[in-house]
């Protein structure tokens, strides 16, 4: 995983630490707070030293109080009865008085907002608010180096600004080291002073994340995502010949504004377009502070055999140096056909749609309503995405679609059939779920095993079953470990495991919960152009997402969810349009579709969804004017 | 408050306020008593007075009844096979047990059915005990009591985080159960071998998951500090008020008193 790594921490820096799924970015975190190798298991060569002191010469609980560590998943570091008991057990571990544990607490719940949840128990809490939770629990205990593992992921936008501004807090109030493995972009071009990019087990990529952001194709070819901004500066750069650089909305706004003047709206501000929504305007590139530092000198970490097969399994390429070439890149997509040829499921009738609800309620035992009188008709071959913050219904929603819940009033079709007596097996063979935590789908014992389950259940002959399953390792590369458990697999293996395991099926409808979350840059963009490929032979796709920027890009149809009623139902362009209703739901735009609106307000929206519209509509005003006296360095040429 | 999560309900009841050594020690006794009466009335009773303590500690409706839902599996089973299985084996049951069925090895009597009542109401009644600790008293608040009662710091933490695991392991089981049927698995689908073993790659993906879990909760209470070398302190200490040495006569008088008839009086050993 980690393979002759050389890495050192100034003291008050904020080191970002970025790669593909499965690259080691856990398993370096958890050197690094001396968690590994004692409790983990595995081999370390090398050294791991913490304001000098080696890690492997003290055991875990020792470092406590020098370095805290915020795992990617708060449900498995909150275990407490509540929000006030979570934050002070560290602080009881570490023997303090009950008079400065009380402090402590109280501060904490300041500095992150928490006041009003001191009595709550943590699992009542939303996504956002349980990162800030267990950051709190975390930082209450002053450590000196804090590192955080993935803090952005599996957020819904709302919770994605809470800690964006948490983070924004910390940035202010503290002069403490930090290692942060992130995937996301905004984030690291927020807060980081420097940029790793971590590849086969070694560093790949050094600088700063403006510097790095810049290399946009190389940092693809790793996995890595870029700041959308970034991807804009590239693609106006490689049009134009300009050298802008910006990284983030406003800035990218100051930069255009100012090189198209009179073409833009000059005095229209990002903040003021969406004052609810937020696109904070966080300083890319803090200057370093004061602070305690950490050395990984040689470090050398193998775990599982997984990797050591992969690197030589049979019919895989060999082992690369070149850091640009990926290691685990799926097959090539076929370009995808965009026209859209409506595929009829079984026995469906002509114009019935795929999927539809009518006065659709539906409540849990315990609880309020979550879904109130749900209408939603999805014709067949249309590509929707659900939208909506974390707990407005939209997972419920979609599993009404394959049975797993039923309505409590109103009724659910599939292809024109009511849902209410047929079982979840039956609706599997028009309805193809693909669940959001990849480990509470996989129970086979081999990749191949767990790819012909759904086939097998199809009742197709073993030659059917057996073609199906080799074109889904095929297409998802995974042949090389189609006789390993897919337990053991790294989390973006797993997650290919699902997608082929849904794959094998082909079912006419597709429905997908949040299919890219955990994803890299690669992955991400695998995926996607599978759904094209699938779309353009007519399939449905109906796909639950936080992910605006896809939704603006591969969506027909952009369906928001709020407090269990559908909000708002069309296009993503005429969606973007509206900003009080996007903050309403607690949303907010693709950066390129606020800057956009921010450039030329009276424009429609529609024109400019993805980097490419918005550098072709500013290409054709760039090629209007003369050269602008006020143009970064470089553009004259282009002019 | 999602019940999958953790059963613990935050709140200010009497009997959230309760130091949990009294409550143990009242969990204690009434447990003893519900497996040493074999008597339905008095089970049903106490089941009966569960419920009201469950209730006068603002447990809502729904919570028992998803309690409820969630033995009810078992509850059937105990009903059906007990019977079955016992044709009213206690001292005296021979007597008014005429059979109800007759059939080769198997048969069905009065007394027989009500020991399966018995056994359903001794069963459900100890989970409603245990429940009524664990709705109202907080990992941190049982932790603490179990280590004053002499229990080793990391053992009481292993106890309470088992307890508080378990509903976690429940809704383990039913997402991979979920995920089974969405890929085609018809779970009323061929004999009751063929699903029993349809359930074997169910339960190893629950066991690979709750390893997963139990993983990640090993780290992050070594990143927290468990094992910190030194004493470890509290931010709300454990005091045991005059309420709770109350609660402690109250039960052990009540204990005392049901043991008098239980082997004083000799009521109560059979189900009827």
């Amino acid at each position: 995983m980690i393979d002759g790594l050389d890495l050192w921490v100034q003291p008050g820096e904020w080191l970002a630490v970025m790669g593909a799924s499965d690259v080691g970015k856990t398993t370096l975190c958890l050197l690094l707070a001396g968690l590994a190798p004692h409790l983990t298991g595995g081999r370390m060569e090398g050294r791991v030293t913490i304001a000098g002191d080696d890690t492997r010469q003290h055991p875990p609980p020792a470092l406590a109080g020098l370095v805290g560590l915020l795992f990617q998943e708060p449900e498995a570091q909150l275990f407490n009865p509540t929000v006030e008991a979570e934050i002070a057990w560290g602080l009881e571990n570490l023997g303090l008085p009950s008079d400065e544990i009380a402090r402590r607490v109280g501060e904490m719940l300041s500095l992150f907002h928490l006041e009003a949840a001191r009595h709550r128990a943590p699992g009542e809490l939303s996504g956002g608010e349980k990162k800030r939770l267990a950051l709190a629990s975390v930082l209450a205990m002053q450590p000196a180096l804090l590192i955080l593992d993935e803090p952005m992921g599996g957020l819904d936008p709302a919770g994605r600004e809470e800690v964006l501004a948490a983070l924004s807090n910390l940035r202010r109030n503290n002069s403490t080291t930090i290692v942060m493995a992130e995937s996301d972009p905004e984030a690291v071009a927020a807060f980081a002073d420097r940029l790793v990019v971590l590849h086969r087990g070694r560093i790949a990529l050094e600088g700063t994340p403006r510097a790095l952001f810049q290399q946009v194709e190389r940092l693809s070819a790793l996995g890595v995502a870029v700041p959308q901004m970034a991807h804009l500066a590239a693609g106006l750069n490689h049009r134009l010949g300009t050298a802008f650089d910006f990284l983030t909305l406003e800035e990218a706004r100051l930069a255009l504004s100012s090189s198209l003047a009179g073409y833009t709206a000059e005095a229209t501000g990002v903040a003021g377009l969406f004052a609810d929504s937020s696109f904070p305007a966080y300083p890319a590139g803090p200057p370093p502070r004061s602070g305690i530092g950490v050395n990984l000198r040689r470090g050398r970490w193998e775990t599982a055999p997984v990797g050591a097969e992969r690197r030589s399994a049979p019919g895989r390429p060999p082992a690369q140096t070149e850091a640009s070439t990926p290691v685990d890149a799926w097959p090539q997509a076929p370009e995808p056909n965009l026209t859209p040829v409506p595929r009829r499921g079984e026995g469906a009738e002509e114009g019935v749609p795929a999927l539809e609800t009518r006065q659709l309620c539906f409540w849990y035992r315990q609880g309020e309503p979550v879904l109130h009188g749900i209408d939603l008709s999805v014709p067949c071959g249309q590509f929707v995405a659900l939208v909506g913050a974390n707990g407005s219904g939209k997972t419920t929603l979609v599993k009404h679609f394959d049975g797993l819940l039923r309505p409590r009033q109103g009724q659910v079709r599939v292809l024109g059939r009511d849902t209410a007596d047929r079982s979840v097996g039956e609706l599997a063979r028009w309805v193809g779920f693909l669940f959001q935590h990849p480990e509470q789908q996989i129970f086979g014992s081999s990749v191949r095993q767990e790819i012909a389950f759904g086939p097998r259940n199809l009742g197709l002959s073993p030659a059917e079953v057996e073609e199906r399953v080799e074109a889904a390792l095929a297409r998802f590369g995974l042949s090389a470990v189609a006789g390993q458990p897919p337990a053991i697999l790294g989390y973006g293996q797993r997650r290919r495991v699902t997608l082929a395991s849904l794959a094998a099926m082909d079912p006419p409808i597709l429905v997908l919960d949040e299919p890219t979350v955990g994803l890299d840059a690669r992955g991400w963009q695998e995926t996607l152009d599978w759904l094209v490929g699938l779309h353009a032979q007519g399939r449905t796709i109906l796909l639950v997402t936080h992910d605006m920027a896809l939704a603006a890009r591969y969506a027909q149809r952009v369906v928001v969810l709020h407090q269990g009623r559908i909000l708002a139902d069309g296009s993503p362009a005429r969606l973007f349009q509206q900003a009080d209703l996007l903050a309403q739901a607690s949303l907010t735009p693709p950066p390129v579709v606020a800057l956009a609106r921010a450039l030329w307000p009276a424009d429609p929206a529609d024109e400019c969804l993805t980097v490419e519209a918005f550098c072709a509509r500013y290409t054709a005003l760039f090629n209007r004017q003369a050269v602008p006296h006020h143009l970064p360095p470089g553009t004259g040429e282009a002019a | 408050m999602n019940p999958l999560f953790d059963l613990y309900l935050p709140g200010d009841s009497w009997l959230h306020r309760l130091d949990p050594r009294a409550k143990l020690w009242a969990l204690l006794l009434a447990g003893v008593t519900g497996l040493l009466f074999r008597q339905v009335g008095v089970l049903a009773g106490l089941l009966f007075l569960t419920h009201l303590l469950l209730l006068s500690a603002r447990v809502p409706w729904d919570r028992l009844r998803w309690l409820w839902s969630r033995l009810g599996p078992l509850l059937a089973m105990i009903l059906l096979l007990q019977p079955l299985l016992s044709a009213g084996s206690g001292p005296g049951g021979q007597g008014i047990t005429p059979p109800l069925l007759h059939l080769g090895p198997i048969r069905l009597t009065v007394a027989g059915l009500l020991e399966g009542v018995s056994y359903a109401l001794r069963v459900a009644t100890l989970a409603f005990l245990v429940a009524a600790l664990l709705l109202t008293t907080g990992l941190t608040a049982l932790v603490q009591g179990l280590v004053r009662l002499g229990l080793p710091y990391p053992w009481g933490l292993t106890v309470g985080l088992a307890l508080r695991y378990l509903p976690t392991m429940d809704s383990l089981f039913i997402a991979v159960c979920e995920a089974q049927e969405a890929r085609g698995w018809i779970v009323s689908q061929g004999g009751m071998l063929h699903r029993a073993r349809a359930y074997i790659p169910v339960l190893v993906a629950t066991i690979i998951a709750a390893l997963r879990l139990s993983d990640r909760l090993g780290l992050a209470l070594a990143a927290r500090g468990l094992g910190y070398p030194a004493r470890r302190t509290a931010l709300h200490d454990l005091c045991f008020r005059p309420a709770d040495w109350l609660a402690v006569a109250l039960a052990t008088l009540t204990f005392g008193g049901l043991m008098v008839v239980r082997y004083g009086l000799g009521f109560g050993a059979r189900p009827w």
